[in-house]
């Protein structure tokens, strides 16, 4: 197991490269305006939503972490000071949604009211209620067992609770594909059937689990390690997801993503809600 | 070994057991369902409000029968987790309380709507949903289960707050206003349940405030509540286990090592 010490690095608050680019693309008022940090995968849940919908937002990305640094505005949006918010103008006085499930349902809804949009989906259509049922399925996977396994993996600090980290990391991505292969085989190609299939588009299972991936790319095998899963079908679909154009323009370099995971990793006391969480052996907030 | 919670009483009373049998004829949707089970009560409710025809079938989720966890029509699982509730609909299965509640709002349109129309309203109601997942029904669960007092305290003044902050959200009559919703489906089985932290944990509706106790005794009068819920009898034996921290559910086993639960 790795040798390295806490170096203290410290979370960033700007994006990087194609991230920050995006970022630039988005300063100018709209209806929505999206809370956000740099580093912070469920905010890239919303974010690649936004990008891949084409829905107008502007970024607004603040120190979401420091307990005595939240931002008024932030708090107005989302009492817990959890991101991803959103603030929707065009109500007055203006609404506010947090959670990001929540929230891509919200803007994959609005999306088909709007003009202003490409015109896609993430989800099946109602008309094939199955088809959702089993995208839903893989999201509650996804969200309830990947996301807090990674968590655990990366903030064991004792190597036998590294080692069943790894393991149950493992595992959860092995049930994942197994919840993604039943529906390319119950369900058949369609809208919203994700990019697991060779010829699919980018979906909201894709979307939800992405953020993770990448940070398991580079995070994980950083701090701890870890090999991602390897297969012919596996490689193609992570490698399909990374270099969508919706995904990669949410994605900073990678420096950002290591100094910004070092806390977790060595996990340092009150590193953020979710690693207390963790650690107390709650629900994610 | 047999599982001990296997020896659960083998199937609905009182006006569920109505409910029961007439639902025994086969329909397009099969509904695979545990009589005690709070998550199953969640679907039972929805199939009863949205008037969809079903074919009830109890299942004991620790005997585990073979077609439930094995093969069935297209050799997929009906649900590999073997838990309830779970449908099968033209064959095809699904589980997950909500998603399967999700699923009849998509195939049955023409039914009673459970979520509102408007995409920020029905927004709101997910957030609430989402609520009553991570923050009331877990820690119901936490309560019943603590053993020692200064835990149990701990998680009354938790549930207390989650439900206070819920009650405050509400509309009234019911969540969303006049109609029924996804959001009073999705809490009532723990109301109806409440009766076992009020006798063993110090709960009282009327500690929680923010209109609580007129919503919960709303919700528990529903017909389809009523229709879908068994006489209190053999439910002692049931959470007896929970209040001694033995019960071997999914759903105590996570709440017992602090994971979320299934």
């Amino acid at each position: 197991m790795s040798t390295k010490q806490d170096s203290g690095k410290h979370y960033h608050l700007l994006c990087t490269g194609d991230a920050l680019e995006t970022v630039k693309r988005h300063s100018e008022e709209e209806d929505i305006t999206l809370f956000g940090s740099c580093f912070c995968p469920f905010v890239q849940r919303v974010w690649v939503a936004f990008e891949y919908l084409g829905i107008p937002y502007k970024s607004n990305f603040v120190d979401e972490v420091d307990p005595y640094k939240k931002p008024k505005e932030l708090l107005e949006v989302s009492p817990k000071g959890l991101v991803p918010g959103l603030k929707l103008h065009r109500y007055d006085p203006p609404r506010a949604l947090n959670e990001s499930t929540v929230i891509m349902e919200y803007i994959e809804e609005s999306a088909c009211l709007a003009t202003i949009t490409t015109q896609r989906t993430l989800l099946p259509p109602a008309t094939d209620p199955y088809a959702r049922a089993l995208v839903r399925l893989q999201a509650d996977h996804v969200s309830r067992t990947v996301v807090p396994a990674f968590y655990r993996y990366l903030q064991a600090q004792d190597a036998d609770a590294q080692i069943a980290g790894g393991k149950e990391f493992h595992e959860s991505l092995d049930q994942l594909v197994g919840l993604l292969e039943r529906a390319e085989r119950e369900a058949g190609p369609g809208l919203g059937d994700g990019l697991w299939r060779e010829g699919g588009q980018l979906n909201w299972t894709d979307t939800l689990v992405g953020p993770w991936l990448f940070r398991a790319a580079n995070v994980l095998k950083h701090y701890c390690g870890f090999e991602m899963p390897s297969g012919p079908k596996f490689d193609a679909w992570v490698r399909r997801l990374f270099e969508h154009p919706a995904f990669k323009g949410t994605c900073s370099t990678e420096d950002l993503y290591l100094d910004s995971y070092e806390r977790y990793a060595y996990n340092r006391p009150n590193t953020s809600q979710v690693a207390n969480a963790i650690n107390s052996g709650r629900g994610l907030p | 070994m047999s599982h001990p919670d296997a020896d659960i009483f083998p199937h609905a009373t009182e006006k569920a057991l109505e409910t029961v049998a007439s639902h025994s004829a086969p329909q397009d949707l099969i509904f695979y369902a545990g009589w005690f089970c709070p998550f199953v009560q969640r679907t039972w409710i929805a199939l009863e409000e949205k008037g969809i025809p079903y074919q009830y079938k109890e299942v004991n989720p620790y005997h585990k029968e073979k077609h439930f966890l094995g093969e069935s029509l297209y050799s997929s699982y009906i649900n590999p987790k073997g838990l309830v509730p779970a449908i099968e609909y033209h064959g095809k299965p699904l589980y997950e309380s909500l998603i399967i509640c999700e699923f009849l709002e998509d195939a049955f349109p023409s039914t009673p709507r459970l979520l509102p129309a408007d995409p920020f309203e029905r927004a709101n109601a997910r957030l609430w949903i989402d609520h009553i997942s991570k923050a009331v029904v877990p820690s119901f669960f936490r309560l019943v289960q603590a053993q020692d007092p200064e835990k149990q305290a701990i998680a009354l003044e938790e549930n207390c707050k989650a439900l206070r902050a819920l009650a405050e959200a509400v509309k009234g009559p019911y969540f969303g206003g006049e109609e029924w919703g996804l959001v009073d489906t999705a809490v009532v089985p723990w109301i109806v349940r409440d009766y076992v932290i009020a006798e063993h944990r110090g709960y009282k509706r009327a500690d929680v405030g923010g209109g609580w106790e007129e919503y919960a005794k709303r919700l528990e009068s529903r017909e389809s509540v009523l229709r879908t819920s068994s006489g209190k009898k053999h439910y002692e034996k049931i959470y007896g286990r929970y209040l001694r921290d033995e019960a071997q559910s999914e759903a105590a086993k996570a709440t017992r090592e602090g994971r979320p639960v299934p």
